[in-house]
């Protein structure tokens, strides 16, 4: 069988020979036509993420903030981050009555026995999601209280 | 908003971006109103080019190879400043790209000078002879630090050589330079990266960060989910100088979105959309006390449009 010899000006597979500054040389692998078609076609299926100045009420009407089987410990990073930032958005909209309703409801959601201790290593990330939630809420509690809400 | 009239995406590594969804997510996000967009792309090879720009090409205005960037675990892989020593496979990867999508993807190079400005020359004529569209040069060689003045002799005789339109790089930190930039070097633009990050509205003719920009910022900031630390670190960029020492310092050491933005409320006024006068103060507009008229406004002056490139 004859080896693919990488050129990094043909098309081939993309698998190049890197030197590294040691001397060494790295072999940077390949990607197969099959692998490359398939991760195309899943972009091109949904396309980049399109930020657009979006309407306001879609927001409010978000499934994943209202939906009551959303378990924020149980969320990959991505799907997590994107619900802080719509509580953010909520509280930077002054919707204060919203955004610590929201915040309290996947507050209890997740459902965290009681004597749980937040501050050992294991539990560090549902810390900080419970701190990031307390804080929110608290703040949107200090801006109601001030007469906030638009 | 501000007149730029072309924007780049910061470098998005190519090898990462055909194979895996993570670094797609993360690393390329549009909106319809970031046009023209160049995509620029960190690549050291044909295929993972070319696949990129299969990719990408349906929404983007152009595509630029990044040679340029002087990071050592980049130059280390090939990519960046690497290239400006592969003027041939450069070559290469220009002309696949152009074979295969012709007129229906621009293609740029971003290089940088060499220390013998002759060489600059020759990977000039190679890149236009494998059918680049355009080059911007930014008058500083790999080496050279950011704080040492930028070279425009040598993109002045980049310009005089060359057969496609040049843009120059390098020290544009107002209206005024760009004109200047664009006088001294005759060069067919400018463009400008950390002058636009202190101050969004440079091309505009606008002197500092206006806060009206500030305001649209947070805005379309909130809106799109940039992570914290980029909402602050920009913030701080904009509003570097004009601020009381201690004010900035309190803005840099917020540690969440909701504490930043309690800050901007209570210093400040800032407006949201929809509110009459959001996005048009100039001045920032302190907050003396809770029930603090709401002045400061007045609309930015025209400038005069030129054809200028920026990094954003
Ligand atoms: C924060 C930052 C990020 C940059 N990222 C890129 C990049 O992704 N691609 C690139 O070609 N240059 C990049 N550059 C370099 C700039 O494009 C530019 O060549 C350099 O800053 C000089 O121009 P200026 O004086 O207008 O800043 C970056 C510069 C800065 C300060």
């Amino acid at each position: 069988m004859s080896k693919i010899v990488p050129t990094a000006t043909e098309y081939n597979t993309g698998q190049v020979v890197v030197r590294k500054g040691s001397g060494t040389v790295k072999v940077r692998k390949g990607q197969t036509e099959e692998e490359f078609l398939e991760q195309k076609n899943r972009f091109l299926e949904r396309g980049p993420v399109v930020s657009n100045a979006g309407s306001f009420s879609d927001l409010l009407k978000d499934i994943s903030l209202d939906d009551r089987t959303v378990r924020l410990d149980k969320l990959d990073k991505i799907p997590r981050e994107k619900i802080f930032q719509d509580l953010e958005r909520l509280y930077y909209m002054r919707e204060y009555t919203i955004c610590q309703s929201k915040a309290k409801a996947l507050g209890a959601q997740m459902d965290i026995p009681e004597g749980t201790d937040l501050k050992v290593k294991k539990n560090r990330n549902l810390g900080r999601i419970v701190e990031f939630l307390h804080d929110l809420e608290e703040r949107c509690e200090r801006r109601l209280m001030a007469g906030g809400q638009k | 908003m501000y007149k730029a009239d072309i924007v780049y995406s910061p470098m998005i590594l190519a090898r990462e971006f055909v194979r895996h969804e993570n670094a797609r997510m993360s690393d390329f996000s549009t909106s319809e109103t970031d046009r023209p967009l160049i995509l620029q792309i960190g690549a050291n090879n044909v295929t993972d080019l070319l696949r990129m720009c299969e990719m990408v090409q349906p929404y983007v205005d152009g595509i630029g190879l990044n040679c340029g960037c002087p990071i050592k675990d980049q130059v280390r892989e090939g990519i960046g400043a690497a290239l400006m020593s592969k003027k041939d496979l450069v070559a290469d990867m220009i002309s696949a790209v152009k074979k295969k999508f012709g007129d229906k993807l621009t293609m740029e190079i971003k290089i940088r000078v060499h220390p013998d400005v002759n060489e600059t020359l020759e990977f000039v004529k190679c890149a236009e002879d494998a059918g680049v569209d355009f080059i911007t040069v930014h008058g500083r060689t790999k080496d050279t630090r950011s704080s040492v003045a930028c070279d425009f002799e040598k993109i002045k005789l980049v310009k005089q050589h060359a057969r496609v339109p040049i843009v120059a790089n390098g020290d544009c930190r107002s209206l005024e330079d760009a004109y200047r930039i664009a006088k001294l070097t005759g060069c067919d633009g400018v463009m400008a990266v950390r002058g636009v990050l202190y101050n969004p509205g440079m091309f505009a003719g606008h002197v500092k960060t206006p806060w009206g920009a500030v305001e649209r910022f947070w805005d379309l900031s909130t809106n799109y989910g940039l992570p914290f630390r980029l909402i602050q670190h920009h913030l701080s960029c904009m509003l570097d100088g004009q601020l009381l020492k201690e004010l900035h310092i309190q803005l840099n050491e917020a540690n969440s979105l909701a504490e930043l933005l309690d800050f901007f409320d209570e210093k400040f006024i800032l407006k949201r959309q929809g509110e009459e006068g959001f996005g048009e103060a100039i001045d920032v507009p302190y907050r003396e006390s809770k029930v603090a008229g709401e002045s400061h406004c007045s609309l930015s002056t025209e400038a005069p449009s030129i054809p200028v490139a920026t990094v954003h």
